[in-house]
């Protein structure tokens, strides 16, 4: 009798405690957040949060995009025009600082987990972001998996005001484009806040992220639809990468240079290289002379070239590609002209150096080893390493890397033949 | 899982596996603060390597002494004084070494799942259930580790093979830039925490037999090394130079898990195994610590002292680490790590001494007695 009076006093005190959890959080009093970003801040605006201390250090704003449940689901019913997120700033000295902040002007508490992205406007990326990558490291709920993109000419607030047509979130827009990009032309460079912290701590590498672009939304056209878009003022472009120099931003590389980049660490997907087909079509406008090759598989990968003790070092850079032909602008016949795939074949190898060479001689100029050609010397020879480390960016500015290309035509998609026109007539006399 | 009247070989690799795996997926001392991740994986190698004769030594010494338990050893090798002496510092250790894996575990859910909640509720929670499971003897506990350390071995295999998009070996390159001296704290400390497995000299005659206790101490040291080395390779090709500076590794691994860019928040599979695994690892340590108790109390059960073993080592927990910076490092071989190894270590060879004493002594009586 006394152990069962025990047990049943002992299952209460579990259950009541076990019950009423203390980091308990209920889903109507969440707003979850699905991108933020970092901007220096602009002072003496609506968001400005007051200075409890009279710390005159430069604040950041920080600025988060969260989604509204009942606007998304009542815009799936085709019930409203609300637009599905909220986007909010608030200031302070430290990123927790900001988002604390938050709390003076946001009725739910802020759920870190769904957030997708972690944007940086451009001016406060040349000033160093290690101040607010911490947080999202030591955090518990915030996630590595993020996406780290830096707004060229802008801040992170103008584009998180972005909207996309196709989806009704941003970031899950911005989400579906980073897919888009990367898999079919691969002329983004993709960095997660993981890949990101883990270049910044590494030795002999500089971090990449993505470049984000706010365009201004033109329609000439009234759209109507489930939701009016009249309304909406910009939209953003992916395209290209942010370099940074340790932890700062020092320039930008556009599209087709990234994917010269994503050619050197074999992040190539797929893309369209257009090569010149002159020399072998009877096409007589040269302008028109195009042949688009669809790059089906590619690796890349490099490793140093150390002599004379270290005193030399180069690097080689090995690629290898398959295509596929897969739009020809002049006429030509790929069954009948066994010349023709060993010419493509030269020309996409040609098109491929030349945006490995376009990326690398980037990077040269702006000092910023974003390939890890410095942690490749280290890892395979952390001596020479030591003796370079110091002056590493000399020697990577003045380094003449060896690329080595090769190129595979495999297919030529449903057709061996293109269309050839039959002139009839003089040239002029029209029909 | 197994019914037997004893424990068998797989039922005791699987307690022990528990026993060292635990404190592994959750803080894995063995690398934090190291300053060069690379080559931490050899010293899980060289850790197990370093440990098996050990162990082996621990088995062989019980099953000399016909699988009898560390406490009535001592006491009939070093006599009831000395050898109450240390088998009351076999109750101190486990009971430290629980209190160490309770903040460990609970540690473990404040930091990575539930901040607001205070550390004592999960401690006392724990303490709570895996006392309940200890007074009801190691045999259950040999049952559910049967079976609990398969489930924790899937876990543990879903931890290390999920995150395989962001896995980059050549981060564990250079090898060893800094030479080989870099690797002996790291390695001490994965010897001190295999030491752990110290309990199977009180497992010991609840076995089936000395064969089944070599096998599955042998068993147990194998695997539980090659997860240890394996963690480490994957901690360190996922988040290169930063691996050591993580609180969690384990957990922010599954937290790197995505399949197809919708499955994420995996780390519930972690947060699982800790609370079966580490259950089970603690019902084993207080079994260990009040069986051994009670021999020396003279006691005929040990049950009535399983709860207040428990809610002494809740006690401990808290008291003796007042943040988890000195936590962590107690953990190390610099601190309570070398003290435990250099205890067990002590104990074994003073065992072995006075058991090779004695066999020499009752030899040479006998040898006199013939020749009388």
């Amino acid at each position: 009798m006394t152990r069962r009076a025990v047990a049943i006093v002992a299952l209460g005190v579990f259950l009541s405690v076990s019950a009423g959890c203390w980091s308990r959080r209920e889903i109507e009093t969440l707003g979850f957040v699905v991108a933020v970003g970092v901007d220096t801040s602009l002072g003496a605006t609506h968001w400005d949060s007051p200075d409890v201390d009279g710390d005159p250090r430069p604040r950041m704003q920080f600025t988060a995009q969260i989604t509204k449940p009942s606007a998304i689901v009542a815009g799936e019913r085709s019930q409203t025009q609300e637009r599905p997120f909220w986007v909010v700033s608030a200031t302070g000295r430290t990123l927790l600082e900001c988002i604390r902040n938050l709390s003076e002007v946001s009725p739910r508490i802020l759920c870190w987990p769904h957030n997708r992205w972690f944007l940086i406007g451009e001016e406060y990326a040349k000033g160093g972001v290690t101040r607010v990558l911490d947080l999202l490291e030591r955090d518990q709920e915030t996630r590595r998996r993020a996406l780290v993109g830096v707004v060229k000419d802008g801040r992170a607030w103008d584009l998180l005001q972005t909207e996309f047509e196709l989806e009704r979130t941003p970031s899950e827009a911005g989400r579906g484009i980073v897919s888009n990009v990367s898999g079919r032309l691969s002329t983004v460079a993709v960095a997660s806040i993981n890949d990101f912290t883990v270049a910044l701590a590494s030795e002999g590498i500089d971090p990449i992220a993505l470049r984000v672009e706010v365009i201004p939304y033109t329609s000439p056209y009234e759209i109507t639809g489930d939701v009016a878009r009249e309304e909406v003022k910009a939209a953003a472009r992916l395209s290209g990468a942010a370099v940074f120099r340790s932890d700062k931003l020092v320039g930008w590389l556009d599209g087709r240079e990234a994917r010269g980049y994503n050619w050197v660490v074999g992040k190539v997907t797929s893309g369209i290289l257009v090569v010149d087909a002159t020399q072998r079509s009877i096409e007589p406008d040269p302008q028109a002379s195009l042949i688009g090759l669809e790059i089906i598989r590619a690796k890349g990968a490099f490793k140093p070239k150390i002599t004379d003790d270290g005193r030399n070092i180069g690097i080689v850079v090995k690629i290898s590609a398959e295509a596929n032909i897969a739009d020809v602008q002049p006429y030509i016949d790929s069954y009948g002209d066994s010349e023709l795939w060993t010419f493509m074949e030269r020309r996409l190898e040609e098109a491929i150096r030349d945006e490995v060479m376009a990326a690398i001689s980037k990077a040269q100029e702006l000092r910023a080893d974003i390939f890890g050609f410095g942690r490749e010397v280290y890892r395979t020879n952390p001596k020479v390493w030591k003796q370079v480390k110091d002056r590493w960016y000399e020697v990577f500015a003045h380094m003449e890397p060896e690329i080595e290309v090769s190129a595979k035509i495999v297919r030529s998609g449903l057709k061996v033949r293109s269309v050839k026109l039959e002139e009839m007539g003089g040239a002029g006399e029209g029909r | 899982m197994t019914i037997s009247h004893k424990t068998t070989a797989r039922q005791l690799g699987s307690i022990l596996l528990l026993v060292r795996v635990a404190p592994m997926t959750l803080t894995l001392p063995s690398v934090i603060g190291m300053p060069s991740p690379q080559g931490l994986w050899i010293a899980g190698i060289a850790s197990t390597v370093i440990s098996l004769p050990l162990l082996a030594w621990m088995a062989a010494l019980c099953r000399s002494e016909g699988l009898d338990d560390v406490v009535r050893i001592s006491r009939r090798l070093l006599g009831v004084i000395i050898g109450s002496a240390v088998g009351w510092l076999f109750v101190l250790y486990w009971l430290i070494l629980a209190a160490f894996e309770l903040r460990s575990v609970s540690e473990a859910y404040v930091t990575g799942t539930m901040p607001q909640t205070p550390i004592v509720v999960f401690m006392a929670l724990t303490a709570l259930v895996s006392a309940g499971i200890a007074r009801r003897g190691i045999r259950l506990i040999a049952m559910m580790a049967e079976l609990m350390a398969f489930l924790a071995f899937v876990s543990m295999l879903f931890t290390l093979t999920l995150p395989l998009d962001v896995v980059h070996l050549r981060n564990l390159l250079p090898l060893l830039p800094e030479g080989l001296r870099p690797l002996a704290l790291p390695t001490a400390t994965a010897v001190s925490l295999f030491l752990d497995m110290a309990v199977l000299m009180m497992i010991a005659p609840s076995t089936i037999s000395g064969r089944g206790l070599m096998q599955g101490t042998i068993w147990s040291a194998l695997v539980s090394g090659a997860v240890l080395t394996l963690l480490i390779v994957v901690a360190t090709a996922v988040f290169g130079p930063i691996s050591t500076a993580l609180e969690l590794p384990a957990l922010s691994l599954t937290r790197m898990v995505s399949i197809g860019g919708v499955v994420e928040r995996l780390e519930l599979i972690t947060v699982v195994s800790w609370t079966f695994g580490i259950g089970l690892a603690l019902a084993t340590i207080f079994w260990a610590a009040a069986a051994a108790s009670a021999h020396l109390l003279g006691l005929r059960c040990f049950e009535p002292l399983v709860y207040p073993l428990g809610g002494l080592a809740v006690f401990l927990g808290i008291r003796m680490w007042p943040d988890i910076g000195s936590f962590d490092r107690a953990g190390t071989a610099i601190r309570g790590g070398l003290v435990t190894s250099v205890f067990i270590l002590v104990i074994l060879v003073v065992l072995t001494a006075a058991r090779w004493l004695r066999r020499r002594t009752s030899g040479d009586a006998g040898r006199r007695g013939e020749i009388g």
